[in-house]
């Protein structure tokens, strides 16, 4: 262990921030580009080429519908799942930790490719294929670990003494979930919802096999643009995804909220 | 089943369904049994070509290495970052640090191409700097053999994913430990190794996991920045599955198999070392 | 009568915590269920609650005892942290759909009462530990209970608060007129407060009394030990005597036992210091804020007497007659 002092560690913490945000800025500047050439450090011409070139693309505004819509909806669904299965696992004795972990963890241990196509075979028999359900089902298999995770932290921090004592005061379980635990367990919800919504909108290989060319989200627009070097529009496409992320984000914190007082811990 | 256990019932049934209907699917297609295109007969013979193909070997081989390249040096890089985290409180910095976690792969693939391609931000500065005449003078860096941008896009990732997750244990560590190790005369190096390693293995070993499976079966990001003459496992399977002819499906199905496979045998041969060193028993 | 308990069992898998408990609680007393800790007491009063589940005919209230007029105090006291004062200890009567003017009413009763005024718009993290210990017990108050079920709920203070607290309890007690079910492993605590003591040891009750009788006649030699009181001379009885090294005394034999047995005194007991009686050599004397507390070897064995009527020395031998016929016990 190397003994370093705070101001070297602040210095190199900040050189590390620096190398993190470097690559973020090209990506802003070169959607703002319109040209670029070799070699020069900066764009010889700033313009909005790339958003007109965005906006006039028939299939971008459907596809960030398309993303969002079904990023929400495996939010929802994720959660509506993920909470009654964390409280439990929070609370039951039988399984150690390790076990509940790993079966939590399949869906992000599992190839994704080897899923995703398995799924495919599957729901194209059941007609599945092709819909924002079978869409949305995926999703959510591949975002459950990720809300149960934040979740069953959450539950096993709320512990059971609260409800047990709003038990004993004579309240009925719809009542203690309602003023007690989801009060409690807002912010924790909060956090799983915006992660969900994050790993739902950023999926590439459920929705492109899935979707069976039918539905297209931002990702796969992002993804060819991307790989035959158009910078500026794949650039561009990523500044908008990474937009949509955050409004994502800021309305399910609006919705879900926050912090109320006594749930900081 | 008591009432209780109803609350589990969905998030079993989801990931069971999925799970095991992709893996009878699987195992069915992959033996030979693919009635749409007239294949009938159970056979092994997938299997076979799978592992004994060269052009298999090669794929699964160079999977491995990305993976187990990238997770080691995420894990080092990120531990190491997680005790310059908890050295400097500094709130911005810390949320710099985050912004990585929440980048999809797809986005920092294209930065990294945009940074250090031969007609990258690099390359230019080098050309301005006076290193360079040319383009074609800066190294290869994406689309080589050795999938240097491939390893800079998960380094780029995984290490910050890895800090915030050793951050938030080691803050939970109780330091009392520490001190009284200090009052008791240990070196640093022995505290390192002797306390706070075995609190935060169990940690480590679940974060290699996750992180060596998802090196090895990624594929948007050796697709957009791998060598066409190295293939990753997870593309390999994807040109066997995006073919016209349907008759490739069941070696696809066989290379599923094989890669989950892999990815199970890691990752209980993984926890089956975490428990068995120091600081892995109490959690089972 | 009031509540019934009849042959509670409780095994946590193959592990029997209680094997046969019965006992009973009549209205307006204060009963102490009282054994080490992990004996499953705080189990049998979730029963008793009904927060966990038990055959019917096991628990059984009568008069104008009934379960919803059961309620219990936990030992973490669990205040929701995200409500005040006042929305706590209004929580149980919003619960039981009360006019919003009621609720306010008790309310403001019950905090005026429980010292609580100032406080009520404070959150459960910015007060102390008799604070929060009051508003956990408002709570519940509240509710004008017939039966208050509290685990510990002392546990968590310091020694001064302990004593107010425990005073506090006896005070409301006698105003409010609901009869407690106290678990404790506190002897003082005990003591101070029970009218009658339940004693469970092993999963099993080994005697039910008043505090007093029990101090002075523990029915064996685990309930003594396990209030506290050590002083058990080794030797042999005979009907009703008792012999042991320079001691021969009368002794009550409600056991029968013959031979081998062990000499029970009470620690408190009343000694005189006289001219004849048992035979005792003082080795220790120590001062205490309640008196002294003298070590003297009394037939081979070290006992504690702190109740001596006169100052004895280091090195003396004494001859001590106690005030009350002394009972032997099982070994």
């Amino acid at each position: 262990m190397v003994k370093l002092s705070s101001k070297t560690s602040y210095y190199l913490l900040l050189l590390t921030a620096f190398v993190l945000l470097l690559p973020m800025l090209f990506l802003v500047l070169w959607s703002f580009s319109d040209r670029w050439m070799y070699p020069s450090l900066f764009p010889e011409k700033v313009a909005l080429k790339s958003l007109n070139q965005m906006r006039l693309d028939p299939s971008f505004f459907p596809a960030v519908l398309n993303s969002f819509f079904i990023a929400i909806a495996t939010t929802f669904i994720s959660l509506l799942i993920a909470m009654p299965a964390a409280k439990y696992f929070s609370l039951q004795k039988l399984l150690a930790p390790r076990w509940i972990e790993v079966m939590i963890y399949l869906p992000l241990i599992l190839p994704a490719i080897a899923i995703v196509t398995s799924t495919q075979t599957l729901f194209l028999q059941v007609h599945l294929t092709g819909t924002f359900f079978g869409i949305i089902l995926i999703h959510t298999y591949f975002c459950l670990p990720y809300a149960m995770q934040i979740l069953l932290e959450s539950y096993r921090q709320l512990g059971e003494g609260y409800q047990l004592t709003a038990e004993s005061l004579g309240a009925k379980p719809w009542t203690i979930f309602w003023s007690i635990t989801w009060p409690l367990m807002r912010p924790g919800l909060t956090t799983a919802a915006s992660l969900v919504f994050i790993v739902s909108f950023s999926q590439y290989l459920p929705t492109f096999f899935i979707g069976g060319g039918k539905i297209i989200t931002l990702p796969l627009l992002l993804l060819p643009y991307a790989n035959n070097g158009r910078f500026g529009l794949a650039s561009m496409y990523s500044v908008v995804f990474l937009l949509c992320t955050m409004l994502g984000v800021f309305i399910l914190k609006k919705a879900i909220g926050g912090v109320t007082y006594g749930t900081e811990r | 089943m008591n009432r209780k256990t109803l609350f589990a019932l969905p998030f079993i049934l989801l990931n069971s369904v999925i799970i095991f209907a992709a893996l009878f699917k699987g195992l069915q297609i992959s033996l030979g049994y693919y009635p749409i295109v007239g294949l009938k007969d159970f056979s092994l013979n997938n299997y076979q070509q799978v592992l004994v193909e060269p052009f298999f070997q090669k794929s699964l081989l160079y999977s491995c290495y990305l993976a187990l390249t990238a997770t080691f040096l995420s894990l080092i890089g990120g531990v190491a970052l997680a005790f310059l985290l908890m050295k400097v409180p500094s709130c911005w910095l810390h949320k710099i640090i985050n912004l990585p976690i929440s980048l999809p792969h797809i986005i920092v693939a294209l930065m990294i191409m945009q940074l250090i391609s031969q007609s990258g931000i690099v390359s230019r500065i080098f050309f301005q700097v006076g290193w360079i005449n040319g383009m074609d003078q800066f190294p290869l860096l994406i689309h080589d053999s050795r999938g240097f941008g491939i390893l800079a896009v998960f380094l780029y990732k995984e290490i910050p994913f890895v800090a915030v997750t050793t951050l938030a244990i080691l803050q939970q560590l109780q330091l009392g430990y520490i001190e009284v190790a200090k009052h008791l005369g240990a070196s640093t190096i022995k505290i390192f190794f002797s306390i706070i390693l075995p609190m935060i293995q169990k940690t480590l070993f679940t974060l290699f996991i996750i992180l060596f499976c998802f090196t090895f079966a990624s594929f948007e990001v050796p697709y957009l920045l791998g060598n066409p003459r190295n293939q990753t496992i997870a593309i390999t399977t994807y040109e066997l599955f995006t073919q016209a002819d349907l008759t490739t499906r069941p070696l696809a199905f066989a290379l599923n198999l094989v890669i989950s496979g892999i990815c199970l045998t890691v990752s209980f041969l993984s926890l089956a070392i975490s428990r068995f060193l120091p600081g892995g028993r109490k959690i089972w | 009568m009031g509540l019934s308990v009849k042959n509670i069992q409780l095994s946590y898998g193959k592990k029997e915590i209680i094997r046969d408990v019965s006992f009973e609680v009549k209205a307006g007393e204060i009963v102490a269920l009282f054994g080490p800790s992990g004996s499953g007491k705080t189990s049998l009063l979730k029963m008793i609650a009904g927060i966990q589940p038990v055959s019917k005919e096991k628990i059984t209230f009568t008069e104008d005892f009934t379960q919803e007029k059961t309620l219990l105090v936990f030992q973490d006291f669990w205040l929701f942290p995200h409500m005040t004062v006042v929305e706590n200890i209004s929580f149980g009567l919003k619960v039981r759909k009360f006019a919003k003017d009621k609720i306010a009413e008790k309310v403001e009763k019950i905090i005026e009462v429980f010292d609580l005024t100032g406080l009520e718009k404070q959150y459960p993290d910015q007060l102390s530990g008799g604070q929060k210990q009051r508003v956990a017990l408002a709570r519940a108050v509240v509710l004008e209970p017939k039966l208050l079920l509290l685990d510990e709920p002392f546990a968590n203070l310091d020694q001064q608060l302990k004593i107010t607290m425990r005073e506090y309890l006896r005070r409301l007690q006698e105003t409010y007129q609901f009869s407690i079910i106290l678990v404790t492993h506190d002897r003082d605590e005990a003591f101070q407060l029970a009218d009658r003591m339940v004693i469970l040891l092993k999963g099993e009750i080994h005697q039910i009394d008043e505090p007093k009788e029990i101090y002075y006649h523990p029915a064996g030699r685990l309930v003594a030990e396990a209030i506290g009181e050590t002083n058990l001379v080794r030797g042999v009885v005979q009907k009703d005597i008792f012999r042991a090294e320079n001691v021969e005394l009368r002794v009550h034999n409600p056991r029968n036992i013959q031979g081998e047995s062990l000499l029970f005194i009470p620690i408190g007991i009343e000694t005189s210091i006289q001219n004849s009686g048992v035979l005792a050599f003082v080795k220790r004397s120590e001062w205490t804020p309640n008196g002294q507390q003298v070590l003297l070897e009394i037939g081979n064995t070290e006992c504690t007497l702190t109740n001596l009527s006169e100052k004895v020395k280091v090195g003396e031998e004494v001859y001590l007659t106690f005030s009350e016929t002394l009972t032997v016990m099982r070994p």
